[in-house]
């Protein structure tokens, strides 16, 4: 990394607990280089936002460059109202005593940096497609609270596209409460070149008879955490999680998903994959919590591995915390190479080997990238794989 | 016979081959002409399978020495796609899965790198979807197939009548079907029999490889092999298959062994 270090550095940060099963397994290293890096200034310019693909049929786009002030509250469609930072404030002081998240290293990080906030709230009965690009600050870090309040019976639509080319840092910490009957369809493109670091936290909120899916491809990060935590205020939701991990070179790519069911007949089904190429080393934890009070709870989560060199790493861990006794929960982790037959298969109807490669790879991600929202096609520019 | 004066398109001489160090190929010998349909019948773990895979250049096997001659062209340093774009066609006796991919993309990447390789127009998805809609019939399946991915969740005769359209568009010059006719019932290997005689041309030959005489009720083939312990061991007709049929291949003799007195 190229660390502009001292002159904005956050003082006396210290590094999380590597005792902690959530940071074990986390290069140290490179999380230090991030907090070596200096934070870029609001108002300053510098990011690679340019040459950006058209915005998806009717869908608005917001640039998050420097937060709220991005935005031109007089463009924004029917059915969005900006939600005020102080508002945003007490929701975060909120969601931080109820998601038990004062310890949470990511967060303490975000908190203590020059974050700059953004909230919108989408309003009741209404239908709102929304795409949101975060670009990088260049060679600094960058801190972003968002906070999204679905309300009743709406219907979101949410493609998040996060960048990074040089050696910057995306803290990025969402939160998002989903209220009755709403439904929403949230896509990640978390995407970077290799040099930049991402620590993404997603939280949301359900209530009941909502329906969650978050689907994210989450590539190409030096180091990257990505942390959706779900929690099913009384059961009685559905959650969908779908994500994708291509770790190439020798980066290090995390997922730690948590899921709590905090009532009854709460549905989940969870598909995680990932594909390494090279040193690198692929992580993965997801957390299943079903407490006395979650009867009846179904719940599956799957997670595929593909191996794609003999030196890659993977560390694949499916965690169930099942109190209830009433309950359908299912889990399974593989992994794999890529299947010598398959290959053989398509290369003996003509298909050159790296051609037939890419054919395989292409539909081991399908299952993930067919369920983002807003066409992503349009950003293949990041990976020909949204072409489907 | 006539068949024998036309151009020879596969000439295996001697081959010995194997996998992962154990030798399965015993010096097989074989001739096919242009417009020739071959039978190879024989027990389980005969060689048959191999011989397929060694033939259209499976990276598993490997040969030992003797040579495959495709169209006066030593094989054995040609890549399996090499060998599929230059008309070799292997049906596969297990037809293999392929997730996420859709049989549409698969068979038109499939079609234009052999449409390519003998310089025809590669064909765009409108052109290819008015091509593939005329070779389904052959294999009377619905266009519903070309929407799903390759294979999967197929039953084995879709399985089987999805490599017949494979060939039906590849075109190939040598088609070698390996164990096409297991698991049909009678409907779908009356389908997949009559698009293998659709496709025979006067330029192209067929290898049946078979364990019942039921296919070659409906595909007449030139001569019937009888491979055991990795070579064959006798060649005939027809009628040498209706023979097998009813006494089962204790009754076939090698005529190496019954002539080599160490073997008694």
């Amino acid at each position: 990394m190229n660390p502009q270090n001292t002159q904005e550095k956050i003082d006396s940060f210290s590094l999380p607990d590597r005792k902690s099963e959530s940071w074990r397994k986390i290069d140290i290293k490179r999380i230090k280089q991030i907090i070596n890096l200096s934070e870029g200034e609001e108002e300053e310019e510098g990011d690679n936002s340019n040459n950006l693909p058209v915005i998806a049929d009717n869908s608005f786009r917001i640039i998050l460059r420097t937060g709220v002030n991005d935005i031109d509250i007089n463009k924004l469609p029917e059915g969005l109202e900006l939600i005020t930072t102080s508002e945003i404030r007490e929701y975060i002081n909120q969601s931080i005593n109820k998601l038990d998240h004062k310890d949470d290293w990511g967060i303490k990080l975000n908190n203590k940096a020059k974050t700059q906030t953004f909230g919108l709230r989408i309003k009741k009965n209404n239908k709102v497609s929304l795409e949101i690009v975060i670009p990088e600050k260049i060679n600094k870090l960058k801190a972003m609270r968002l906070l999204f309040i679905v309300e009743e019976s709406s219907k979101f639509n949410l493609l998040e596209v996060i960048t990074g080319e040089t050696y910057s840092a995306h803290s990025v910490v969402s939160e998002m409460i989903i209220k009755e009957n709403a439904i929403v369809n949230h896509g990640m493109i978390a995407v970077s070149k290799g040099k930049s670091t991402l620590l993404a936290k997603r939280s949301v909120s359900q209530e009941i008879n909502s329906n969650y899916s978050f689907s994210f491809i989450n590539q190409g990060w030096n180091l990257s955490r990505i942390e959706p935590e779900i929690v099913q205020l009384k059961g009685q939701a559905t959650t969908y999680l779908r994500g994708l991990q291509i770790a190439q070179e020798n980066q290090q790519l995390s997922t730690f998903s948590k899921i709590k069911f905090n009532g009854p007949d709460g549905n989940l089904n969870q598909l995680q994959k990932s594909m390494i190429e090279n040193s690198a080393h692929s992580i993965f934890n997801g957390i299943i919590d079903v407490p006395q009070i979650a009867q009846r709870t179904n719940a599956a989560q799957l997670t595929k591995n593909l191996l794609l060199t003999e030196k890659g790493q993977v560390d694949t861990k499916p965690e169930l915390r099942i109190i209830a006794d009433d309950v359908k929960c299912t889990h399974g982790a593989t992994i794999s190479e890529l299947e010598e037959e398959e290959l053989f298969y398509l290369q003996s109807r003509g298909l050159k080997s790296s051609d037939a490669t890419n054919l395989i790879i292409k539909g081991y991600a399908k299952d993930i990238l067919d369920y983002f929202p807003l066409k992503i096609s349009r950003w293949s520019s990041l990976n020909p794989l949204f072409i489907q | 016979m006539k068949v024998s004066e036309k151009p020879v398109i596969l000439e295996i001489k001697d081959l010995h081959a194997g996998i992962e160090g154990q030798k399965i190929l015993n010096g097989v010998n074989l001739k096919i002409h242009e417009g020739e349909v071959h039978a190879i019948m024989g027990r389980n773990g005969s060689g048959k399978s191999t011989l397929s895979k060694v033939i259209s250049g499976h990276p598993s096997y490997q040969i030992i020495s003797g040579e495959i001659i495709y169209k006066g062209k030593e094989l054995s340093e040609f890549e399996p796609e090499e060998r599929a774009v230059k008309g070799i066609f292997l049906g596969f006796q297990y037809p293999v899965e392929i997730p996420g991919v859709s049989n549409m993309e698969f068979l038109r990447v499939a079609t234009n790198s052999r449409r390519k390789e003998e310089k025809k127009e590669e064909l765009d998805s409108f052109d290819f979807e008015e091509l593939v809609n005329e070779k389904l019939e052959i294999v009377q399946m619905d266009k519903n197939f070309l929407n799903r991915n390759v294979n999967e969740g197929f039953s084995g005769g879709e399985k089987k009548k999805n490599e017949i359209l494979q060939m039906a568009l590849l075109e190939p010059y040598i088609s070698i079907l390996d164990e096409t006719d297991s698991g049909l019932d009678i409907d779908s290997l009356r389908i997949v029999a009559d698009g293998i005689n659709k496709l025979s041309r006067r330029n192209t030959a067929t290898i049946l490889i078979t364990h019942y005489q039921r296919l070659l009720n409906q595909v007449t083939p030139h001569y019937v092999h009888i491979m055991n312990t990795g070579k064959i061991i006798k060649t005939g007709t027809k009628e040498l298959a209706i023979e097998l049929e009813n006494s089962g291949y204790g009754n076939i003799e090698d005529p190496m062994q019954a002539n080599n007195p160490s073997s008694i």
